[in-house]
């Protein structure tokens, strides 16, 4: 981790991750106003005492609907990446070590599904399905899947064929405990960088399927959809847009940089270029 | 006479490969009694290592396979046993040891996880006892303070200190046979007596046999009771191992023996044995050595030649043995 924190920008970036993150797990204890309380006498104010960063067009605090929003963003962001890797990592793992057949066709299906466009997957999936959690795991998870299962493929098939894995087969291991239990474990590195990036990826889908007003329906103190509903308002009250917006920014800002940290890391020759 | 304990009968191992068929081991049978050290010689390439993989049924399939023969252990057929019976001999009733103790290990574990985790698999340890074990084998191999370097990942050790992770971790589970393809290659000429020493001590210690697979000849000479000398693909010649020394039967032993280096013959140029190991894709017919051979007939290019007694206890592959 310390060689982690020598690259300033990763460790600006896991700063920024940590921010969201505790934001999210602590959110209720660190808002000042409810989140649905309208207040019309109070519309669209810019950041004064009262509300720090403001109030949209009903009057709700922009700040406590911003810090609650954290928890959508990294809850959906969290099950969308937790069910991708649940998906790709086995089917990317079983088809290197496999290979063959197996290979192929596991490939040209991950091929396939990389070919459709991402988020047009998301919005008719959720247009069909609803907006819950679960879909929205599902519509965002889905199209993490194919970057876990090549990731996963290549980083199996260079160490398969490396000595420590003919060693486990002579001590009586079987194909099952070798493959999960002794190759998985050396391919960590690229799966770590590639949640870190898909955290951003799936935070700025979530926002715009909720922009599009895909996403949790209204009042839900979603960055997607706050921002979509203060559109409207932007010449009015610019702030009411742009908190929100900065919010979406800066949370992938640190996924992204904390996950270009760790790649270098983990990739010495770029570490050292 | 009693059962051997491994029996090879006609073994032939082939690779199918794009342009051919390649056969690494052809009717090889040799025969390896309790607690006994049979070394295998020659050259690279010339089926040792594939000999040694086919009996734990490692050989990387495909393209290889055990196209004859049978493999028997303890009397029962290892070629005819499913892959789950073999994960239980594999390790626990024969294990082996590779020429590489750089790479051999799992660089993600400590290497107590990894000697732990034999203890588990084959004997059912409880991760406490399994602990206990590991440290006792360790000690066994001679490694200084076994709980430290329990905690030690794999990059932190020397080169002599992972092979004797890998002896212990081959040990763990006292098996009856142990296959060393050419353990001490990787190590330095001073490691590598260390070990030596190491394995003789302890394979005295648990009454396993060994197979010793080496092309270094002073090696084998020292460790082994019998030794077998390997020519593409095939045993040329079988005996004990002072008798082998004293009077090398087959043309290639007396070649290999000539071209050890000696102190006697400094400023002379190595006997080395003319020309280049055959294409294992298309063998010479007949013998496969004779285009190499000091004394080829015409019988030696027609007509293979069987390892057979040729003056008691003595078996060579050779229609005109002797020097």
């Amino acid at each position: 981790m310390g060689v982690v924190f020598r690259n300033r920008l990763a460790a600006l970036g896991f700063l920024i991750v940590l921010l969201v993150s505790v934001t999210a797990a602590f959110a209720p204890l660190l808002t000042t106003h409810d989140a649905f309380q309208m207040d019309l006498t109070n519309r669209l104010t810019g950041p004064s005492l009262m509300h720090v960063l403001g109030t949209d067009m009903y009057g709700r605090d922009t700040f406590t609907r911003i810090v609650l929003g954290s928890r959508i963003a990294m809850q959906v962001a969290l099950g969308a990446v937790l069910l991708a890797v649940a998906i790709g990592v086995p089917l990317g793992a079983v088809s290197g070590y496999i290979g063959g057949y197996v290979d192929t066709v596991t490939m040209r299906f991950i091929d396939a599904l990389l070919a459709f466009p991402g988020r047009l997957l998301a919005i008719a999936m959720v247009a069909a399905l609803g907006a819950s959690f679960f879909t929205l795991y599902v519509a965002i998870g889905i199209n993490a899947v194919p970057g876990y299962a090549r990731v996963v493929r290549g980083a199996v098939l260079s160490q398969k064929e490396k000595e420590y894995v003919e060693a486990a087969r002579m001590t009586g291991e079987s194909e099952f405990q070798i493959l999960f239990f002794q190759i998985l474990p050396n391919c960590i590195a690229p799966i770590l960088v590639l949640v870190t990036l898909d955290f951003a990826h799936a935070i700025l889908l979530e926002s715009s399927l909720s922009f599009l007003g895909l996403g949790f329906p209204p009042p839900a103190p979603s960055w997607g959809l706050m921002l979509s509903e203060a559109r409207g308002y932007m010449e009015l009250a610019p702030h009411v847009t742009i908190f929100p917006g900065l919010a979406i920014s800066f949370s992938i800002l640190g996924f992204n940089l904390l996950g270009d940290g760790l790649r270098d890391v983990f990739d010495p020759r770029q570490y050292e270029g | 006479m009693e059962r051997p304990l491994l029996e090879v009968k006609n073994l032939k191992v082939q690779f199918k490969l794009k342009h051919g068929t390649l056969t690494a081991v052809d009717n090889l049978s040799l025969i390896i009694r309790e607690s006994e050290t049979l070394g295998i010689v020659g050259e690279t390439g010339c089926g040792k290592s594939v000999t040694g993989l086919s009996i734990l049924r490692l050989v990387p399939s495909p393209p290889g396979q055990v196209a004859y023969g049978e493999i028997l252990f303890e009397g029962e057929d290892l070629l005819r046993k499913s892959e789950g019976e073999m994960q239980k001999i594999r390790g626990r009733k024969i294990s082996m040891i590779f020429q590489e103790p750089m790479t051999s290990l799992n660089p993600s574990f400590t290497v107590g996880e990894q000697i732990a985790e034999c203890y588990r698999i084959h004997l059912g340890h409880s991760r406490k006892g399994a602990r206990e074990s590991t440290e006792n084998i360790l000690k066994a191999v001679r490694i200084p303070s076994p709980k430290f370097l329990m905690a030690c990942y794999p990059y932190e050790l020397s080169g002599g200190m992972r092979q004797r992770v890998m002896i212990a971790m081959a040990l763990a589970c006292g098996p009856k046979l142990l296959i060393a393809d050419e353990p001490t290659t990787a190590l330095d000429v001073t490691i590598q007596a260390e070990i030596l020493e190491l394995l003789e001590e302890l394979q005295k210690r648990i009454k396993m046999a060994m197979i010793f697979i080496s092309h270094n000849l002073g090696v084998v000479a020292r460790l082994c009771n019998r030794i077998a000398v390997m020519y593409a693909g095939s045993i040329v010649e079988l005996a004990e191992t002072s008798a082998l020394f004293a009077h090398p039967l087959h043309p290639y032993t007396i070649g290999l023996h000539n071209a050890i280096p000696s102190r006697a013959l400094r400023n002379e140029q190595l006997r080395v044995i003319p020309g280049s190991v055959c294409d294992l894709m298309d063998p010479p017919s007949g013998c496969k050595f004779h285009p190499r051979c000091f004394k080829t007939k015409e019988i030696c290019k027609t007509k293979v030649p069987h390892l057979e007694e040729k003056i008691s206890e003595r078996l060579a592959a050779c229609y005109f043995p002797g020097e």
